[in-house]
């Protein structure tokens, strides 16, 4: 097996590994800094501006959670402890962090699934769409729809959805987040946007890579419109629309606060919001911690299909220029591309 | 390639097909025909132990879990015997020797006798400021001890005539002695069995907890209107963070209760669907607290003449149903409330000659200066107070009379830290209690002390006098005198009584609020 290995993976995957170390090193150590540089005290925002509680009795509760100690002695027994998978304990509700993510978890993984599947499906097709219609006037229009896409606010988008769907047709729950029903609309809420982003780079993309010489050359070999687009554009636009999937994780994570707020769904942003309002520090930095394992391992996922969709991110340096664009014999072992 | 030609349109009408699929297949997922009802709440819910949790939400669902040892009549404020059939306090209110009910058991089986409600007394004081709420009701405790199998005797080192009252609250209900063996932490995330009519079923965290009702259940307070088990079979509460999406459930059948309605949704509860259950909060009404210690503020003159400048008529369009304008320190509904708006007159006049006195003169601006400072005073409160309008309102008014009015919202966690550290002119605050004494858990040195005052004075001995006594002539009279103290310090400059607006689907019959305007559902009927 590793005989047949292309000979630059090992050491691109090693490179790869050692920059997703690093990013979620350096986002736990952020976090810790931001989170002791700010003024406010945890415990004291967890009873609350009117309770009277003595000096001792906060000290006690300071102590407990190991808030009065020097800052630099928390970052280190917090990284050594988070190297043991201990994440420490909820200030707000004294349940161990990691026990909090990952209750939380699949209901994100799922919705965040839901609604980029969607999204992709949506996308794709617009932007599949565009590139494939011949009139000048349909394709504008199609390559409008993006736009439109991003400008709907995903909390008036919700509430709209929710609106027609739960209150008058009554056809999906309006919250919670037991059953496959309740996850329709967050998912369509959430997707509308991730459709933007995809038709956006897709489309516009696959235009591009009709108008090179390629495209022309396969068409005057009597391909069709759509066997073109398939086979040899597609190829070529698969990239940087693979790029703009990875972010597009982060960007579910994000999203996931105001969704899962508006249709009162447990998951990693109804978790994130609250964490951050209480400053909850250990929850905040379990979650940092979270979404930067989530997005280093989609970056890791990323890299790892480039190769597959395009071999020369192996090679160091670009070789000869004739092996710059790809031919069409070595785009051609691509047909179902756009499924 | 022959394929080629029909694959051509198969991607976006796959994407089309699905959505549609999706819309199709799951239809028909409303409320379904039950004997349970559904609460919907506004706020999550990090613990569910009333001992521990000071929010609303969290005491809503406990308050159903968990008995007192008395209950609070919330149309007259009187006391009366829940769990305790009788009582008696010394004559200081520092001795209370409470005589139990016989029979009453937890959900998990054990007996509800002086050694349980011993080990709750002492769980709370351990708790320190793990119980935000227990840490005022149980200042000073002496002693806690079972004086018979039924008789409990708890003493305080000061008088402390509010424990009684404290003793109706959730916060001090009855936990069995396993669940107090417990930690705070599993505690929190439901391992709490109480004496209450309803158990803990189930909980999906963030999203809703669910109460099963407790067949067994025969010892409910005397301000019921049956006995026995509870007529519904269990609860549901979701946690609905979106006040719209509330309105909607309600509104829709999806939901039988919102335990919180906005001002801007009160019209829908006019005619036919909904009803709209409002009382008012008892305890502090909305009060701006001055920083004393603030160059500005530190001059009562300057405080009085910032309460005559404010027209509290004019709220009327900005607040609840059931809500006004303030009478007094004290809401209606508080024990021994006793109208005091003549010291509360809205005098522009008066204001203006206060402040010329005081040395503030009129600027260029409008606004008044004295030695070169302009009389500014910043209010800060959390951006998610809902009465940010009426603050709104009083910075116009205010500045007519030449005051500016700096509102400063800010989010919970900044908000908290301002307030911890005193930064601040005026702070916004309303504390719900069911008696008078709240008033010393703002206004003395020894208390949340949101005023900043370092030396005990009139206030602390007109508030202690308050604490001394149960004997209603005695306490109306020190209730009065101590809030007469306070208006003409300017200590306190109340804006509006607050209410619970709690709507009710048309299905559901039978829901009363509590003392504190909780909902009880011990006698809530599903009629369809």
């Amino acid at each position: 097996m590793t005989a047949r290995l292309p000979p630059g993976l090992p050491r691109y995957l090693v490179r790869r590994l050692c920059q997703a170390v690093f990013v979620i090193w350096a986002a736990f150590t952020v976090t810790s800094l931001l989170l002791y540089l700010l003024p406010s005290d945890p415990v004291q925002i967890m009873i609350g501006p009117q309770a009277h509680a003595s000096p001792g009795q906060l000290a006690r509760l300071r102590h407990e959670y190991g808030l009065d100690r020097p800052v630099v002695t928390q970052y280190v027994t917090q990284l050594g402890r988070a190297l043991h998978g201990d994440l420490g304990q909820s200030i707000q509700s004294g349940v161990p962090v990691i026990t909090e993510l990952f209750r939380a978890l699949p209901h994100t993984l799922a919705l965040a699934g839901a609604s980029l599947g969607l999204g992709a499906m949506l996308g794709g097709s617009v932007a599949w769409s565009a590139a494939y219609a011949s009139s000048p006037r349909l394709r504008a229009a199609l390559l409008a729809v993006p736009s439109l896409f991003i400008s709907v606010p995903t909390f008036w988008l919700g509430l709209m959805l929710m609106e027609l769907f739960s209150f008058t047709f009554r056809a999906f729950p309006a919250s919670g987040g037991t059953g496959f029903a309740s996850l329709v609309l967050p998912a369509v809420t959430l997707a509308i946007p991730s459709a933007a982003f995809i038709a956006q780079t897709l489309g516009s993309e696959l235009i591009k890579a009709m108008g090179e010489p390629y495209a022309d050359t396969a068409r005057a070999k009597g391909a069709s419109r759509s066997r073109v687009l398939r086979g040899h554009a597609l190829r070529n636009a698969v990239m940087p629309t693979l790029t703009m999937l990875g972010l597009l994780v982060g960007w579910q994570l994000s999203g996931s606060v105001v969704v899962e707020t508006v249709f009162a769904r447990d998951g990693i942003g109804r978790l994130t919001e609250a964490a951050v309002r209480t400053q909850d520090i250990p929850m905040v930095q379990g979650l940092v911690l979270l979404a930067a394992v989530c997005l280093a391992l989609v970056n890791l996922a990323v890299d790892l299909v480039y190769p597959l969709a395009d071999p020369r991110v192996l090679v160091r340096r670009p070789a000869v220029r004739s092996r710059q664009r790809p031919s069409a014999r070595a785009a051609a072992p691509a047909p179902g591309g756009g499924r | 390639m022959p394929r080629a030609v029909p694959r051509r349109i198969s991607v976006p009408s796959a994407a089309l097909m699905a959505t549609a699929m999706l819309a199709g297949c799951v239809g028909g997922g409303g409320a379904s025909p039950h004997r349970t009802v559904t609460v919907d709440l506004a706020e999550s819910i990090t613990c569910v132990d009333p001992h521990q949790a000071p929010q609303t939400s969290a005491l809503n669902v406990a308050r159903q879990l968990v008995d007192s040892l008395t209950d609070q009549d919330p149309r007259t404020g009187k006391i009366v015997g829940w769990i305790a059939s009788r009582w008696t306090v010394n004559r200081n209110a520092t001795r209370f020797v409470f005589t139990l009910r016989d029979g009453v058991k937890f959900s998990d089986g054990s007996p509800l006798d002086a050694a349980a409600v011993v080990a709750n007394i002492k769980d709370i004081t351990a708790l320190g400021a793990k119980s935000p709420l227990g840490l005022s009701y149980l200042a000073d405790l002496r002693a806690a001890r079972a004086t018979g199998t039924r008789t409990v005797t708890v003493e305080f080192a000061k008088p402390n005539a509010q424990f009684l009252q404290a003793t109706s609250t959730p916060t001090l209900g009855l936990l069995s002695p396993a669940t107090l063996k417990r930690s705070p932490g599993q505690r929190c995330s439901g391992r709490v069995a109480g004496s209450g009519p309803f158990t803990l079923a189930s909980t999906a965290v963030n999203e809703s907890i669910a109460l099963k009702t407790r067949r067994d259940y025969a010892w409910p307070t005397p301000l019921t209107r049956h006995t026995g088990a509870a007529r519904v079979d269990g609860l549901t509460f979701q946690i609905v963070p979106t006040a719209q999406v509330r309105h909607g459930n309600l509104v829709s059948g999806r939901a039988d209760v919102d335990t919180q309605v906005l001002p801007q949704n009160k019209r829908s509860f006019t005619g036919a669907g909904p009803d709209l259950l409002s009382q008012v909060r008892p305890g502090l009404v909305y009060t701006l607290l001055p920083n004393e210690t603030s160059p500005v503020l530190s001059d009562p003159a300057v405080r009085v003449a910032i309460s005559r400048a404010i027209d509290r008529s004019a709220f009327a369009p900005l607040l609840s149903p059931g809500e006004a304008p303030a009478t007094s320190l004290l809401a209606k509904s508080t024990p021994d409330y006793s109208n005091r708006s003549a010291a509360l007159p809205h005098d522009p006049v008066a204001a203006a000659a206060m402040l010329d006195k005081a040395g503030w003169s009129p600027g260029p601006d409008g606004i008044r200066q004295r030695a070169g400072r302009a009389l500014r005073v910043r209010l800060v409160y959390a951006s998610t107070d809902p009465y940010g309008s009426v603050y709104e309102l009083v910075a116009q008014q205010l500045r007519k009379s030449g005051i500016d009015l700096a509102l400063t919202p800010l989010d919970d966690a900044r908000n908290n830290a301002r307030q911890a550290a005193g930064d601040y002119d005026l702070v916004s605050w309303g504390v719900t209690r069911g008696d008078p004494s709240v008033l010393s858990t703002v206004f003395t040195v020894d208390s949340a002390n949101p005023l900043r005052r370092t030396k005990p004075g009139r206030l602390e001995r007109s508030l202690g006098a308050v604490s001394e006594t149960l004997d209603p002539a005695r306490r109306q009279q020190a209730v009065d005198s101590a809030v007469d103290t306070i208006l003409d310090g300017g200590h306190g400059i109340p804006l509006f009584e607050q209410a619970a607006s709690i709507g009710v689907g048309d299905a559901v019959k039978g829901i009363r609020l509590d003392s504190s305007s909780r909902p009880i559902f011990y006698d809530a009927e599903v009629s369809k």
